[in-house]
């Protein structure tokens, strides 16, 4: 199977964000990839969006930035190029530990918590800045160990709750 | 992005049925019901998310800013999440400051 590539520019604010979701569904959709790995695929680049859009700012007014995507889709695998040309931030340095077992995610670790998602449900993230641009690229492969998302959308838990007074 | 939040008070239980998808364009509509909820003094809040299809970091925001606004002795519940948004709310460890449940029983 020959790779499939897409490519999407969009204003780098939050109106953009649908866009964004509907490329990445089309990429996940070329690929064949499994509900649960589409569902990655678009939280990962939701996660960066987002990221890139409320952050990124500094040198040009809100809506001057541009963010152009490149997907590759191939049979099981997207690779997604984000390119765009805000203050340098690197999302691979950023954090990436999961909070530890028992401990409630503090108030300084909020702000980071894109970037902790990011990190887990990606099978690839690599960065590179390049000359005034931000080079990210993230894979997600199809049945991949990463995050463990499952493939199905049945409800998770364990029990039910009672209705106050059932 | 289509989202909702439904507020429904049941005795001191406040009842926050999520629909739709929950990112960062909707989050402020769940943290607006999220505060409104709190008003009201629950013993318990219940997250109904049967219906809701996606959730990102941006709604993990918003439980902890019920977690903030109703404050430790009030019980939360995450009930009916499907797989992946569950998956998401354990990855960052959210699981451990509420009650994930499969479902609420009516």
């Amino acid at each position: 199977m020959t790779a499939t590539r897409r490519r999407l520019r969009v204003t780098a604010t939050l109106s953009s964000l649908s866009c964004v979701a509907e490329y990445a569904a089309q990429l996940a959709s070329v690929a064949g990839l499994a509900t649960a790995d589409a569902y990655r695929l678009r939280l990962a680049l939701d996660e960066l969006f987002t990221n890139i859009a409320m952050h990124g700012g500094g040198r040009a007014e809100a809506g001057d930035l541009e963010i152009e995507m490149v997907g590759s889709a191939d049979e099981g695998r997207v690779e997604l190029e984000i390119t765009d040309r805000c203050r340098p931030f690197d999302p691979v340095q950023g954090r990436r530990d999961r909070p530890r077992s028992g401990c409630r995610p503090s108030g300084e670790q909020l702000g980071g918590l894109g970037l902790v998602l990011l990190h887990q449900i990606t099978d690839q993230l690599t960065y590179r800045r390049i000359g005034d641009e931000n080079h990210t690229t993230l894979v997600v492969r199809a049945g991949s160990a990463a995050a463990d998302f499952p493939n199905e959308g049945t409800p998770d838990g364990a029990g039910g709750v009672d209705r106050p007074g059932s | 992005m289509s989202f909702s939040a439904t507020l429904t008070i049941d005795g001191s239980t406040a009842l926050l049925t999520l629909q739709g998808e929950l990112d960062a364009t909707t989050a402020a509509t769940f943290f607006a019901q999220v505060s409104e909820a709190a008003a009201g003094g629950p013993s318990r809040l219940v997250l109904i998310m049967d219906e809701l299809a996606y959730m990102s970091s941006a709604g993990l925001r918003g439980l902890v800013f019920a977690r903030q606004k109703m404050g430790e002795g009030v019980e939360i519940v995450v009930a009916g999440a499907n797989k992946s948004v569950a998956q998401t709310i354990r990855l960052t460890g959210f699981d451990q400051s509420v009650v994930m449940s499969e479902r609420y029983l009516a």
